[in-house]
């Protein structure tokens, strides 16, 4: 049932994902989703193996859950984040924008949790929303970077 | 954590500096977005199978002296996978292997690798909990193909882009 919700889920983010009309070029969400992916695993990677303050039960459905979301799920919601914030031009909207990114991760991040999918072990609460704004950052960063070395033209090699 | 320096973190360095090392020399073959794609690519789908494999759902083998995330494993992910990557696909695109001629050279690639697991393993860098050799016999080749693919799109859509 739980990996029922979690295909569904993941599978109605990724199908509003390419139903959407995209800023970003095809390259741009390749590179995005792979940094927003290994952020999502490092961050779950550290915590399980090494500081034990997130659990993952041994339970394959649980498990593959767990899969989905790092591979897809938080990756498709940090693309979508930079596809509009690319769009966002006023610092308050764009404020706005992280606010409401970090606040749904969040969500997430805790919707396993009460799914089961992802235990928080001595958790701060205020860890959570701290994670994923820095990760935003780092996107947001990369992407500048990126993108000057995407568009500044010429033959491929 | 329970990291003690000793051989196998000797190892990991050495293999990621030698990879860095071959990849050198070729470093401006390819324009660097293409480089950066590749080597993000790399990363994301070595750190995806690993953490599957080494922590949840499976325990199937592990780097270094125990089952955490060790600095050693991420060197092998930042650095290893994605410069032998990169040479792979300048001698692949270099040499335009069409055919047959790029069976043989994932044949001899997936050898390569094998060996080098082995090596990995004998040298306990590598400590299988569950996985054998054998299982990586197809999986090199997948992973080569799955490589080109890429590179064909990402070298496609690159082009399109820059003229």
């Amino acid at each position: 049932m739980i990996l029922f919700i979690y295909l569904l889920l993941n599978g109605i983010a990724l199908l509003f994902f390419i139903k959407k009309r995209k800023n970003l070029h095809i390259l741009e969400i390749t590179a995005y989703w792979f940094l927003a992916s290994y952020i999502a695993q490092n961050f779950s990677a550290l915590c399980y193996m090494n500081f034990k303050t997130l659990h993952i039960p041994e339970n394959l459905p649980l498990e593959m859950s767990h899969f989905a979301s790092r591979i897809n799920l938080y990756p498709v919601i940090m693309v979508l984040f930079l596809d509009y914030y690319l769009v966002t031009y006023s610092w308050y909207k764009k404020g706005f924008l992280i606010i409401l990114f970090v606040a749904i991760l969040t969500s997430v991040e805790w919707l396993n949790h009460f799914l089961g999918v992802l235990i928080h072990v001595n958790w701060q609460f205020w860890w959570s929303p701290s994670v994923w704004f820095g990760g935003l950052l780092l996107l947001i960063g990369f992407m500048k970077g990126y993108r000057i070395l995407l568009f500044k033209g010429g033959q491929y090699k | 954590m329970n990291v003690k320096y000793d051989w196998n973190e000797w190892y990991f360095l050495i293999s990621s500096v030698a990879a860095l090392l071959s990849f050198w020399p070729i470093r401006k073959y390819f324009r660097p977005v293409l480089v950066l794609l590749i080597w993000m690519y790399n990363i994301f789908l070595v750190s995806s199978i690993d953490y599957f494999l080494i922590a949840t759902p499976f325990k199937a083998y592990y780097f270094g002296d125990n089952p955490t995330y060790e600095l050693s494993g991420a060197l092998f992910h930042l650095f290893m996978y994605p410069c032998a990557s990169l040479v792979f696909l300048y001698f692949y695109d270099k040499f335009e292997l069409h055919g047959k001629q790029t069976v043989v050279y994932i044949l001899g690639w997936t050898g390569f690798s094998v060996f080098y697991e082995w090596i990995c393993v004998k040298n306990n860098a590598l400590i299988y909990t569950g996985w054998k050799l054998l299982y990586s016999i197809p999986v090199y080749p997948a992973a080569a193909i799955l490589l080109i693919l890429f590179f064909h799109f990402i070298k496609n859509k690159y082009e399109d882009l820059a003229y």
